[in-house]
């Protein structure tokens, strides 16, 4: 077993309009589920949502910043989205080293209850090439 | 960018081979993203752009509305990011799936630099954009 990994977190984001506009524009994703609410309640939502890989990108930060460039060369990262985030909720991304020496990772939403949006497992392969096994 | 296939779940073909997908890390994305996650280390590019990269291919490939709704992902880094490299991203779609009354494509990418270095290795499930069953 390698050493477990730790890296600092939490780390915050308020996921507004403005930043849901500024991936739109990054992503070129305009589905008008993430700007209209009348569009996301007519596919079963309670109003618009962030996209998802918002909270996914802020939870990278934190592993990028954590890892350094062992991330660069050798991270891995399975993600699992679980539910969707309103637009004007606030994120907070999460790691938390296992028994194993992998982190767990999840991305939780300030919305009542702090449901986690994301969860998921992010490692170091043991080298560059074992990063695709 | 590849015109989108005609997308109807009977023609899908487990094995296919997405049309290959060009990607070039511009410097506007790149601050975009920066500015979306508040990441201000202008020394590196955020990971999430590589993402960005496959989510992109497979949205030109498979998409129909713009946007592509995310559930699993999978990524695998094998060297870091340059601002002005031009990625090539190569996918097949692995598996398709029906759980819980949704439709779901599971693809795998590639995605290599212009010297041909491969960066990253990705697994990704998207809702199946034409519907449910």
């Amino acid at each position: 077993m390698e050493t477990p990994l730790s890296v600092p977190s939490p780390m915050r984001l308020h996921v507004t309009d403005e930043v849901v506009a500024a991936y739109g524009r990054v992503a070129d994703d305009h589905n008008p589920i993430h700007f209209d609410d009348d569009a996301a309640r007519a596919v079963g939502m309670p109003g618009r949502i962030a996209h998802g890989m918002i909270s996914g990108a802020l939870l990278l930060r934190l592993l990028q910043d954590g890892l350094g460039t062992d991330w660069d060369h050798r991270g891995v990262v399975e993600l699992v989205f679980i539910r969707p985030l309103p637009v004007g909720a606030t994120v907070t991304a999460h790691a938390a080293s296992r028994e194993d020496g992998r982190l767990e990772v999840w991305v939780e939403s300030d919305e009542p209850g702090h449901p986690r949006i994301i969860v998921g497992t992010a490692w170091l392969a043991a080298d560059e090439l074992s990063a695709t096994q | 960018m590849s015109a989108a296939k005609q997308l109807t779940w009977e023609h899908l073909t487990v094995g296919e081979r997405l049309a290959s997908y060009l990607y070039e890390v511009g410097e506007e994305a790149v601050a975009g993203l920066r500015q979306v996650i508040g990441d201000d280390d202008a020394d590196r590019v955020p990971a999430a752009i590589l993402n960005l990269a496959m989510l992109n291919a497979i949205d030109a490939n498979y998409g129909q509305r713009g946007g592509t709704v995310h559930a699993r992902q999978r990524f695998a880094m094998h060297g870091p990011l340059r601002v002005g490299d031009r990625l090539t991203v190569d996918g097949q779609l692995l598996r398709m799936e029906l759980k819980r009354q949704r439709r779901y494509l599971v693809i795998a990418c590639d995605v290599h630099d212009q010297d041909g270095r491969l960066i990253a290795t990705g697994e990704t499930t998207v809702l199946y954009p034409g519907g449910a069953p």
